[in-house]
């Protein structure tokens, strides 16, 4: 809490006015390097603290549906800068190549020369560290054009999962050439596109829901395995990263919206009233409605709060796993001798937190616009002591709760500091924009950073739901009154839900019979297969009973397996197109053949 | 493969539960070595990003810069494509709408509104994201694109125009004021084509004189146009690795010249030709 109420004051002091604070700057300094110290004491001390947070291994699923749905981003944007490609990459466009080396090469323009190249071998590795854009060497438009065809090749067989690993660090290469040309183009969705296709390039994201992994297993099941070939679990360290660039992001657009505009309510007003963004004029009486019935204002705060204060998020997540690890007995112990030094670390970094943030209200608390009518040097000793006093008191909250009121410690953790609340938010704010402005695929890209948020259970769980139906009402659980069963309808719809009916494969009780059918489970993610040993099935052929119709065989059933199988749902469109359906099902056979 | 299956086999490849499990069993992700490495890799990113993304002014402004020297954070940064602000709509979002309107003037002195600007041409509703729209305004708030844009209008035109260029481009900047909510609830909303309009005319920039505002005769050839005139094209000037080396060789060529002793006088030694710097600096 102190380190975020340090920073929020250290965000204050990046702005002008200019303010001297000659006669504090060294203290200041020597504070800073000391919580460095003491955060890198730290994890000195407790080494495996920091082998729980980075080094453990997690379920690959939640990085495989994030590279799918993060690809498809990265390809739209691609996709939707094509008309523009000419202007923006081409020399026939804005820049001519040497002008854009010269502005935006870097010391690669150094580095090469047009006429005679690179001067050492080794000099184009010092071009890859360097801002380099391929553009640069080359930029006449058949070039141009065969790197975009390149680029948009390597990101769809990186959204496929073929040769993962390798066709993302091909995709960031090309992806940055592209955006290494000149920034003149760039909005926050393309810098949030680049930074997490590089941390994208760190992960195994090819472990799940992806060809290389379904050819795998496929190979090993036909092979003779004797059990499902599992999924193998990957390193946690990326993912990890993504979410403290995500609570970075947050934190920092939060932090740095101190402008009037943000504390009077009118932020979003003006924002969604800007010509470049509305979807429709129209809008216009709409939002001045919304503003006049304090809706907006109220919105305007709430999106403050949330993104300044979204770190939270972190520490719930941290939090969550500490009490199930401590449930279950598998969270790391240390001895006596290194737990005490490092709860003094931690005590030392809440104390000079304190002192930073105190000097910092001394220079920059303005008594005219604060709360409250103190002077600077009160307003340092409130802040410093806050800043100490308000985690310590929290602290001991949390600790009471857990002891003495389990179900508001619950609470506390699964709603005040749970994924719900933090992320939910985020989805309402970003589909907010979404619907009133056009900010390109600014939107997009935020919600599928969200992906690596999520555990393999809880994506299995949504899985199980999106293919569920809901309770009937007779069987959902009643409510006191009518009109709360009523009014709570679309919710209970949501929260109470059952199984579909199962489609029941049918196949030879041979045990190729059988591999070729457990072929079906690696594919089915929302477990709607069960299967039926028939001998009268011929060995190898696909049949399918879907709940109360006849029997389909071969590509008929292919084509009833779409719905139900995930992966096959980019192909259900064209099943609706006459004379495709069949096509469509010979392909999904063929996939397990 | 058997007529039929072995049931125990039977049931552990259709019935049980999906198995997700660590490669080799182990609990961490890496052996010793891969630990160490990872962690020094985490540490490191970890902290550039924190150190990139911090203030850097007032109270950290020391500790900032000396930790991103020693770290060398802005090149890992933009190694790591990674360089990030986040100043999205702040301190606060603009409560302005701006155009910045693009002419040409054309040799016999007639001037054409290019209509690169979006006032009043956006069609409704808006689904298709339009990038030119941002460029324009980027134009305005960040006006050292502006000499860059007029350099590719002179180009574009002349590849439009049978080579011929404009004389000059001019720039324009128009804009109109969003209004404080308090003034337009009581009437419910305001028309954005009643706001009042206010116009600015900006430095316009020569075709000829401007650097990379000719048509270059590569392009030209590409189109069936006419080279240029000798010495019309106005290159920018790179010192690359070459120029440098050519620099080095000339100096020590001339020194070495003019050491060797050609009479009986005392030895005179020249300064050094200056060492042309043209282009080297950063630029835009």
């Amino acid at each position: 809490m102190t380190g975020v109420i340090g920073m929020l004051a250290l965000f204050a002091a990046d702005k002008p006015p200019p303010v001297d604070v000659s006669a504090h700057i060294e203290p200041a300094t020597a504070a800073l390097w000391a919580l460095l110290a003491l955060g890198l004491g730290f994890f000195a001390l407790r080494p495996e603290l920091w082998r729980r947070l980075w080094l453990t291994q997690v379920d690959p699923r939640p990085a495989g549906l994030f590279r799918i749905v993060f690809g498809v981003v990265v390809l739209w944007t691609m996709v939707d800068l094509i008309p523009l490609a000419r202007f923006l990459f081409t020399d026939e466009g804005l820049w001519l190549p040497a002008m854009a080396r010269r502005n935006y090469g870097g010391e690669f323009r150094a580095l090469w020369d047009p006429e005679h190249g690179f001067e050492h071998w080794y000099d184009w590795l010092l071009a890859l560290y360097y801002r380099f854009s391929l553009f640069h060497i080359r930029a006449d438009p058949t070039f141009v054009y065969a790197v975009y065809a390149a680029t948009l090749t390597a990101i769809t067989m990186m959204i496929l999962g073929i040769k993962t690993r390798l066709s993302t660090i091909v995709s960031w290469f090309l992806v940055n050439s592209i955006y290494g040309y000149s920034p003149i183009f760039f909005s926050g969705g393309d810098t949030v596109l680049r930074v997490f296709l590089f941390l994208g390039m760190l992960t195994r994201w090819g472990e799940a829901y992806s060809l290389d992994t379904w050819w795998r297993r496929k190979r090993a099941l036909l092979a003779g395995a004797q059990q499902l070939p599992p999924l193998r679990l990957i390193p946690a360290w990326p993912l990890r990263i993504m979410m403290l660039q995500l609570a970075i992001i947050y934190c920092a657009t939060g932090a740095l919206k101190s402008g009037h505009t943000w504390t009077d309510g009118t932020a979003l007003f003006f924002a969604l009233n800007l010509d470049h963004f509305y979807r429709h004029p129209a809008q216009i009486q709409l939002v001045t409605f919304l503003q006049m019935v304090w809706a907006l204002p109220i919105a305007t705060w709430i999106t403050r709060i949330w993104e300044t204060a979204f770190p939270l998020a972190l520490l719930g997540a941290g939090l969550r796993a500490f009490e199930r690890e401590r449930s279950a007995g598998t969270w790391p112990h240390a001895p006596m001798w290194r737990r005490l030094p490092s709860y003094l670390c931690l005590a030392a970094l809440f104390v000079l937190g304190g002192y930073i943030a105190a000097l910092t209200a001394l220079y920059f608390y303005d008594p005219s616009v604060g709360p409250w009518p103190i002077d600077r040097e009160q307003a340092a000793v409130l802040l410093g002591t806050l800043s100490v006093a308000a985690p310590a008191a929290l602290l001991g909250l949390y600790l009471a709760l857990r002891r003495w009121r389990p179900r508001w410690h619950a609470f506390a953790l699964e709603w005040l500091l749970g994924k719900r609340l933090w992320l939910g938010v985020g989805v309402i704010m970003h589909l907010g924009i979404d619907l009133l402005m056009n900010v390109g695929t600014f939107v997009q890209v935020m919600l599928a950073v969200y992906i690596p948020w999520l555990s393999g259970a809880e994506l299995e769980r949504a899985w199980r739901t999106l293919m569920s139906r809901p309770q009937p009402a007779s069987e959902r659980p009643r409510h006191a009154r009518r009109w709360q069963t009523i009014l709570l309808a679309p919710i209970d719809r949501l929260r109470h839900r059952a199984p579909r009916a199962p489609y029941r494969i049918h196949h030879n009780p041979g045990e190729d019979s059988v591999r070729r059918a457990a072929l079906l489970r690696l594919w089915d993610l929302g477990g709607r297969l069960e299967f039926t040993a028939d001998p009268a099935v011929a060995p190898k052929q696909l049949c399918v009973e879907l709940p109360g119709q006849p029997w389909r065989r071969d590509a008929e059933a292919g084509r009833a397996l779409v719905p139900v199988l995930p992966g096959f749902w980019w192909m259900y469109p064209w099943c609706l197109v006459p004379g495709l359906s069949r096509a469509c099902g010979w392909l999904v056979l063929r996939t397990f053949r | 493969m058997a007529d039929t299956t072995d049931p125990a086999l039977a049931e552990a490849l259709l019935r049980a539960p999906l198995q997700v499990v660590a490669p080799d069993g182990r609990r961490w992700a890496y052996k010793p070595v891969g630990m160490v490495l990872a962690s020094l890799f985490v540490l490191y990113h970890v902290l550039v990003l924190l150190q990139h993304t911090t203030p850097s002014a007032g109270l950290a402004a020391q500790f900032n810069k000396t930790l991103g020297d020693r770290l060398k954070a802005g090149q890992w940064m933009r190694a790591a494509s990674s360089i990030q602000s986040w100043s999205m709509f702040a301190p606060n979002p603009h409560r302005s709408n701006m155009f910045l309107q693009v002419f040409v003037e054309l040799a016999d002195g007639t001037v054409k509104d290019l209509e690169h600007d979006m006032y009043g041409r956006r069609e409704y509703p808006y689904v298709f994201y339009d990038r030119m729209g941002k460029i324009n305004r980027r134009l305005i708030e960040q006006d050292r694109y502006q000499r860059h844009y007029a350099a590719w209008v002179c180009r574009e035109w002349a590849r439009e125009h049978g080579g011929e260029p404009p004389v000059r481009v001019q720039f324009v900047k128009m804009w109109t004021k969003v209004p404080h909510p308090a003034k337009v609830i009581p009437h419910g909303g305001f028309d954005p084509m009643q706001l009042k309009l206010t116009k600015e005319h900006m430095p316009s920039v020569e075709c000829a004189t401007t650097v990379h505002a000719q048509l270059p005769d590569e392009i030209r050839a590409r189109h069936g146009l006419p080279p240029l005139p000798p010495g019309a094209f106005r290159d920018t000037i790179i010192q690359t690795w070459w120029d440098k080396a050519e620099v080095r060789a000339k100096t020590i060529e001339r020194r070495r010249a003019i050491s060797t002793p050609v009479s009986d006088g005392p030895e005179r030694e020249e300064p050094p030709a200056p060492v042309e710097a043209a282009g080297a600096g950063g630029g835009d």
